[in-house]
């Protein structure tokens, strides 16, 4: 006669015992970084050329611009009506935060011109180019106010060079916590009505880095450190702007949205970059940029 | 049949023990110790070549250029791999053969008493064909591989075998962040801070204190080696931030690495540590040991005050410190893995589950950071860097909306506490006021916006103060924080102050 498998049997615990081995095994994807034999002579040439300081790309001639040209255009959602916004419920301080109509700012669409806002457009620095043209002072700071539970600007870039003000507009206190990768970042108290704090960044990139708060969660804003001052951010109604920028030199442009990271809004496009030259003195009206919903279904 | 039965009982048993073993310990066997890629949270190759493809797609791309755009891109892809491998491992080496550029000011003899197998490993002196010598032999000390990897992994990953058992988890060393500092906000830690950690561990943690375990110039060697591990992962991220996201500016003309990219990551992630500067905090202005029982009493309420209200220290800590005010956190290394919903692809893409992080219980008496006054005072003072916790407003001297307040502080203490009602928060609050109309008629819904200040006038007119903190003014903070643990007597706070809740 079989006896019925009970929890006494020992057989139980063994199965159970394997299983778990098997689990333990099977650890998550874990990939060693290991070098391959036959790949060392390339680690030792990079160590040596570490070690002497040579190497690199080459002396690369300074870039010089033919004059200066300014670039413009429109980012547009493409589609027939605009995505609703959800509503964010206000968890904490509800009798400040809570009559503000708080919204999903991560796809803004304008119900009429059905304009992309907050489209990120910027110009990857060439080769070889340092100076940008003497309209663009590192001197100007930038400011991200927390105004009405909401970080305004929603997405904003920074020049390496310039300060970033965050401010309080608000009678409640917040603060702002970013975290860049490889950079030091801030997170401070901003005291209620006038808060404000100072910081900069030190290493250029070029997708958005989160400014949360941590009393109010749902707050998100995004800046962008940035080695060159041409970049533009969308507005309301998707237009974008960028003046004084180098003529007579190859331009890569790279464009980021929130929701696709690198917005690849051109059949043509990779990794969200479309290339250019413009002439001295032009004034450059791009085509409305068309961008397929797809791509910013997260 | 009694005699076969228990036979085939005992082969099964064996069979399954013997699995079973294998199984947990024999995983890994074999192969030479590596480091591990960081790969948490990394976007894998099959879904950036998903998205290339499912980009084009949505521009009606043709089914022959989405194939050539994803031939290209497995090329690159490829060449990205081989080139992080090649540079992590010619500027930092592997587990067993450490080895550091000079612009990190690490110290090789150091890193090779902490690396290498447990127990020690003599390595031979090395000569070239010629018979010259190259390098002196000299002994690996093993000390990291039997101390600290059951916790923080070979590769600082913070993710050996025992770490999933833990809460909270081992420290992942890879990002450089570190919450226990003595310097300023964001900064890294100095070397004395890891050696304090080390050698006392970290109270209400895993981390035990190695300080009787472990020599002094043990110690000495596994702060180099942590610090070794963090430079080594920030470097990874970052050159693999550029490697497989800035193709164009990393490879040059032949298609191999820009050693300009290599020295320049270095640099910039030395200079994050070198700039770390102490923070001295602003001496109390009577030492707590000479102050009356009276003083200390008015301190500790001072420091309600402030808890309460100017420092937001409510709005996670809640009002009695119960570390029960605050919404659901999540540390540094937790944030990204909190904002992928599915769980198995969590588990797909992080070493480790979510783990929460809840503001600290300060009745408890345990404080990670160490319960030291001067301690208190630094995690108020800056923050917990990696953590939601956010340094304190600080009232600064060249602060145009600060010298009201400082004139009003000439004023005296008692003036000050009931600067709720005072001049400085009555001029500030205005011009306050003033500033969000003209703006909110900028924004275009003035209309709610304006109702929200009402409604907030209305609600709490008392709640608001918008004042910072002076610096002196945090050892209130301190005390007030440290009376809320009972057991300390000699600080028995009076009733009323004891039941913050009740106030």
């Amino acid at each position: 006669m079989r006896k019925k498998l009970t929890i006494h049997d020992y057989r139980l615990w063994l199965v159970a015992l394997i299983v778990f081995a098997l689990g333990a095994c099977s650890d998550q994807s874990r990939e060693s970084a290991a070098v391959p034999d036959k790949d060392w002579d390339n680690v030792y040439r990079i160590r040596d050329q570490l070690a002497s300081g040579e190497g690199g790309g080459g002396a690369t001639a300074s870039l010089q611009p033919t004059g200066w040209a300014t670039i413009s255009g429109k980012f547009l959602y493409d589609a027939t009506s605009a995505p609703s916004q959800a509503p964010i419920i206000a968890t904490k301080d509800a009798e400040v935060c809570g009559v503000f109509n708080l919204r999903d700012e991560s796809l803004v669409v304008d119900p009429d011109s059905m304009g992309l806002a907050n489209v990120f457009i910027f110009l990857r620095t060439p080769r070889g180019f340092s100076e940008p043209h003497p309209s663009y002072s590192p001197d100007t700071d930038v400011t991200m106010s927390n105004k009405g539970c909401r970080f305004e600007p929603h997405v904003l870039g920074v020049w390496l060079p310039q300060t970033l003000r965050v401010t309080n507009d608000d009678p409640v206190a917040h603060n702002a916590n970013c975290t860049p990768a490889g950079d030091s970042g801030f997170n401070e108290m901003l005291q209620a009505s006038g808060g404000e704090l100072k910081a900069s960044f030190g290493l250029d990139k070029t997708s958005g880095v989160a400014v949360t708060c941590t009393v109010h969660t749902w707050m998100r804003g995004w800046v962008i450190p940035r080695d060159n001052p041409y970049f533009a951010t969308t507005d309301a109604e998707g237009n974008f702007r960028i003046e004084n920028v180098p003529a007579g030199i190859k331009l890569e442009f790279q464009v980021w949205h929130e929701r696709s990271g690198p917005l690849n809004a051109d059949a043509t496009w990779r990794r969200g970059r479309f290339s250019l030259e413009l002439a001295a003195g032009e004034e450059r009206i791009l085509e409305p940029i068309k961008v397929n919903p797809n791509l910013l279904n997260k | 049949m009694r005699v076969t039965k228990s036979y085939s009982h005992r082969v099964f048993a064996t069979f399954a023990v013997a699995l079973a073993v294998s199984c947990i310990i024999g995983c890994g066997q074999g192969s030479p110790i590596e480091f591990m890629l960081n790969l948490e949270g990394q976007e894998s190759v099959e879904a950036r070549l998903e998205r290339a493809r499912s980009d084009l797609q949505a521009n009606d791309a043709s089914e022959s250029v989405i194939e050539e755009e994803v031939s290209i891109r497995v090329a690159e892809l490829t060449q990205a791999d081989f080139e992080l491998r090649a540079a992590l491992a010619a500027t930092f080496g592997t587990p067993d053969d450490p080895f550091a550029p000079e612009e990190t000011g690490l110290k090789l003899n150091l890193l090779r008493k902490a690396a290498g197998p447990t127990g020690g490993k003599d390595v031979e002196a090395q000569f070239d064909t010629n018979g010259n010598l190259v390098e002196n032999g000299y002994r690996l000390g093993g000390l990291f591989r039997e101390h600290c990897v059951h916790c923080h992994g070979v590769s600082g990953d913070g993710a050996g075998p025992t770490a999933r058992f833990l809460d909270p988890y081992p420290r992942d060393f890879r990002r450089g962040i570190f919450k226990f500092t003595s310097t300023g906000s964001k900064q890294k830690p100095t070397e004395d801070d890891l050696r304090r950690t080390i050698e006392q561990g970290l109270h209400g943690t895993g981390m035990q204190a190695f300080g009787i375990a472990l020599k002094p110039d043990e110690i000495t060697a596994l702060v180099e080696y942590v610090k070794y591990l963090a430079l080594r992962g920030e470097y990874e991220l970052a050159l693999r931030a550029d490697l497989f996201d800035e193709v164009m500016t990393v490879f040059v003309d032949d298609n191999s690495i820009d050693m300009l990219v290599v020295t320049n990551r270095i640099k910039g992630i030395v200079n994050n540590w070198d700039n770390a500067t102490v923070t001295q905090p602003v001496p109390r202005p009577i030492p707590w040991e000479q102050m009356t029982e009276a003083d200390k009493q008015a301190s500790i309420e001072r420091g309600r005050q402030l808890f309460e209200n100017e420092g937001q220290c409510v709005k996670c800590h809640g009002p009695a410190g119960l570390g029960d005010g605050g919404q659901l956190n999540y540390d540094d290394w937790n944030t990204a893995k909190a904002l992928v919903e599915d769980e198995h692809e969590r588990a797909e893409m992080w070493l480790l589950p979510l783990q929460e992080l809840k503001a600290r219980n300060l009745q408890l008496g345990v404080f990670r950071g160490g319960r030291r006054p001067i301690d208190i005072y630094r995690r108020i003072r800056n923050g917990i860097t990696g953590t939601p916790m956010p340094a304190a407003s600080i009232l600064k001297e060249d602060d145009s909306f600060g010298n009201v307040e400082s004139a009003a502080a000439q004023t005296g203490d008692a003036a000050r506490n009931d600067a709720d009602a005072g001049d400085a928060t009555g001029a500030d609050g205005s011009n306050a006021q003033t500033g969000d109309a003209n703006s909110n008629a900028e924004s275009g819904n003035a209309g709610s916006a304006t109702a929200g200040q009402d409604a907030a006038a209305q609600t709490d007119p008392e709640a608001i103060t918008p004042q910072p903190i002076r610096e002196e003014e945090i050892w209130h903070i301190v005390d007030y924080v440290l009376s809320l643990q009972y057991e300390r007597g000699f600080r028995t706070p009076t009733p009323e102050i004891a039941t913050p809740t009740g106030r």
